[in-house]
């Protein structure tokens, strides 16, 4: 709990990052050393609908890091091996993992969601996508899922809900500003990030992990608007 | 040089035949274009041009659509052969002769499958595509549709990132000509061998399909890339909008890529040449639509003031001593060339007449130069110099009279002369409402709106020719109720 504190104390403040006068896509994702990057071209998305279909699951989630960094943090698979797909590196090889991943039957029962992934989300695969849910009291030890070297904006997180004491806090780059009525991010989880839900509430969050083949245009158009829409955003003192 | 100012200048056209093999699309790529003025007028302009290719009957259109693979198969429903795909923003001002040198491709290389602006992304040094598969350059394809049959009907794939499913591509070899630069050859075939890439470039899966079945896909040569320009609507098109009118803005156009500029300046140019811009020949057929006056002769011919066509209206449908020729025209230079010719030609020997005049005109840069040329296809089409000047005198003796009116913006003006006139009345108003710079600088829907106008004030007694602004025949216009192509990027 020490190292939770101290982590959120130090770092738990709202950091504004500088937009440059034009979008760079490259520039964006890989080198801009961002911790996120709000994908404010999804804000009117229907989260809250989807916020009802993973609430409505709430009892069929497993139990997420427990063991290691998390408590009372808990995962459902919509897209993966099973409805408790782990890290796939830990299935094998890559290849043959990939050439298994699909729809759970939690995605059947998320028919908003599902529809969401499959003619929104901009990018042609989906590998792991997975609902998170924090209990209220739960926390996230501070981690980066992946190394320094392969630092880029490249998971998206999705708030469904977002209690206001719960925080998401990256190292050196502050609170993720996300939204209680939704918003989507992209991280660069190779940053290291903790969470804790002081809130009464739980908290869901969807993470998409993908790959964007033949969709790369749409991604690029989806944080072209995106960043236009903050930057000006950010001018009026709105964000 | 021809003067290529308007969408009916079928002058040109006429020892080029029809071509019913050929479909041409529209690929939309309006989600890319972040300026909706830029990707609207874009639009209406690969239009325009698509338009002249259609009046020639050069080619069939089969819409605008996103997909590549949608356009093929409409112009495989419509039967043809082949499919030439335009991208939004390209400019076939001279599609004419683009479709007669790719039919003669096709014919020379029956088994190709596209003709396209091959990538070479490992010399390109692209800021996001360096290092991919080589590709095809949206901008412009010529498909052989039995061949894209063959192949499976392959989408036209998009460029692509895979860091985890890399595409396995057929290896390939390229030319060592290149057509401009290190990274456009001037072909591309298979080679052994396969390699794993984790980008591609927009139509790297058509290279690696004909690869695989040992097609060579050959690049545009010199002389087809001469008949089109690409605007490239997604780079800076919010500067490509503050130039679209203001033209001649140094500063600005500088900020745009070469591709660009070259156009923005060239249109700058050509606007301020046109301004005093006199036709001393016609860029359109002097005959074709018969006679329109039910055998009555000619009271008061309203004309532009350009070439010889009132005088072949006048001849084909009769005049007298008191018919009156009424010239109009918003360039008083042309007027003034018409008045001069009147006054001091004795009806032989034009080109001499041009020769002695050259300097005190901006005569169109399509006769300049050739003055003996046309003026001898002008006396064949008139039956002979004599014919021609027995025409001449008779004309000459009628009564002239010289307006300056811009009869698109100010047709209130020419009717209020046509109007207080009483006879058989005749208007040619040439290929004024479909000319080239008026449809840059003025979007079709405000031009139809201004058409109207026009149209609504031809009364039943009064005989038309020339073309609207669709360059559909005014006669047919005015019965008809024609509109132009609308842009509808389907959003």
């Amino acid at each position: 709990m020490q190292e939770l504190e101290k982590f959120h104390s130090e770092h738990g403040k709202v950091i504004q990052e500088k937009y440059p006068d034009t979008f760079d896509p490259k520039w964006l994702v890989m080198e801009s050393g961002w911790g996120y990057f709000h994908i404010s071209a999804l804000d009117n998305q229907p989260w809250k609908e989807m916020h009802k279909e993973a609430e409505a699951l709430a009892d069929k989630f497993h139990s997420h890091r427990e063991d290691s960094y998390g408590k009372g943090w808990k995962s459902l698979t919509l897209h993966g091996l099973n409805e408790d797909t782990q890290s796939l590196g830990q299935y094998g090889e890559r290849d043959e993992v990939l050439k298994q991943l699909d729809w759970t039957w939690v995605a059947d029962e998320c028919p908003v969601t599902k529809k969401f992934l499959t003619d929104v989300w901009p990018a042609e695969f989906l590998n792991r996508v997975r609902f998170m849910l924090l209990e209220p009291g739960g926390y996230i030890l501070p981690h980066q899922d992946r190394p320094d070297e392969e630092k880029r904006l490249s998971v998206c997180n999705i708030s469904l809900n977002n209690p206001e004491d719960c925080t998401f806090v990256f190292k050196e780059k502050g609170i993720v500003p996300f939204k209680d009525e939704g918003s989507a991010f992209l991280m660069d989880i190779s940053n290291p990030h903790s969470v804790w839900n002081k809130s009464n509430k739980p908290r869901i969050h969807m993470i998409i992990h993908f790959e964007l083949g033949r969709r790369t245009r749409d991604m690029f158009y989806t944080l072209r608007q995106s960043f236009y829409t903050n930057r000006s955003r950010l001018n009026e003192g709105l964000e | 040089m021809k003067d290529w100012n308007s969408l009916s200048v079928d002058r040109y056209y006429e020892d080029l035949n029809s071509n019913a093999d050929v479909a041409i699309g529209i690929l939309d790529i309006s989600r890319d274009i972040d300026n909706e003025f830029v990707a609207k007028r874009t639009f209406d302009k690969t239009y325009f041009y698509v338009n002249r290719m259609l009046k020639m009957r050069l080619a069939s259109y089969v819409g605008f659509e996103k997909s590549v693979k949608t356009l093929l198969q409409k112009s495989i429903e419509q039967n043809k052969k082949y499919c030439m795909i335009a991208c939004q923003g390209l400019l076939l001002y001279r599609g004419p002769s683009l479709v007669q040198k790719s039919v003669a491709y096709a014919k020379n290389n029956p088994q190709f499958f596209v003709v396209g602006h091959i990538m070479d992304k490992k010399s390109q040094h692209h800021y996001l595509t360096s290092g991919a598969y080589p590709g095809l350059h949206r901008q412009y394809l010529f498909v052989n549709l039995s061949k894209w049959q063959e192949l499976g009907e392959p989408e036209f794939d998009e460029l692509g990132f895979f860091s985890d499913r890399p595409r396995e591509y057929r290896n390939v070899e390229f030319s060592a000509d290149t057509i401009h630069s290190e990274y456009t050859p001037a072909w591309v075939k298979g080679a052994e061998g396969y390699s794993k890439n984790i980008i591609t470039a927009d139509g790297s899966n058509w290279i690696h399909l004909a690869a695989e079945k040992g097609i060579t896909i050959d690049n545009l040569d010199n002389d087809m890339r001469e008949c089109k320009v690409f605007l490239y609507p997604y780079n800076k098109p919010d500067i490509l909008e503050k130039v679209w009118l203001d033209k001649r803005n140094d500063e600005l156009v500088d900020q745009l890529n070469y591709s660009q500029k070259a156009w923005i300046r060239k249109l700058g140019y050509q606007e301020e040449i046109e301004k005093d811009r006199v036709y001393a020949f016609n860029t359109e057929r002097l005959s074709g639509e018969g006679v329109r006056t039910d055998g009555k002769n000619i009271d008061h011919l309203f004309s532009a003031a350009a070439g010889f066509k009132p005088l072949a209206i006048l001849n084909a449908n009769g005049f007298h001593r008191g018919t009156t020729v009424h010239y109009f025209d918003w360039c008083e230079a042309s007027l003034k060339f018409k008045k001069h010719l009147l006054e001091t030609w004795n009806g032989y020997d034009l080109d001499e007449w041009l020769l002695e005049h050259d300097l005190e005109y901006n005569f169109s840069s399509t006769f300049r130069g050739n003055y003996k040329q046309f003026w001898k296809q002008e006396l064949k089409e008139f039956g002979g110099s004599l014919a021609f000047q027995r025409l001449w005198n008779r004309y000459k003796e009628c009564k002239h009279e010289f307006h300056v009116i811009d009869i698109v913006n100010d047709s209130d003006k020419l009717f209020n002369i046509i109007n207080d006139l009483h006879g058989t009345k005749v208007l040619w108003t040439t290929n004024i409402w479909s000319s080239e710079m008026l449809h840059w600088n003025m979007q079709p829907e405000d031009l139809e709106t201004l058409y109207i106008k026009f149209k609504s004030q031809i009364q039943d007694d009064l005989v038309v020719y020339g073309h609207d602004y669709c360059a559909i025949d005014l006669n047919d216009s005015v019965k008809g109720n024609y509109t132009h192509v609308r842009y509808n990027n389907g959003n």
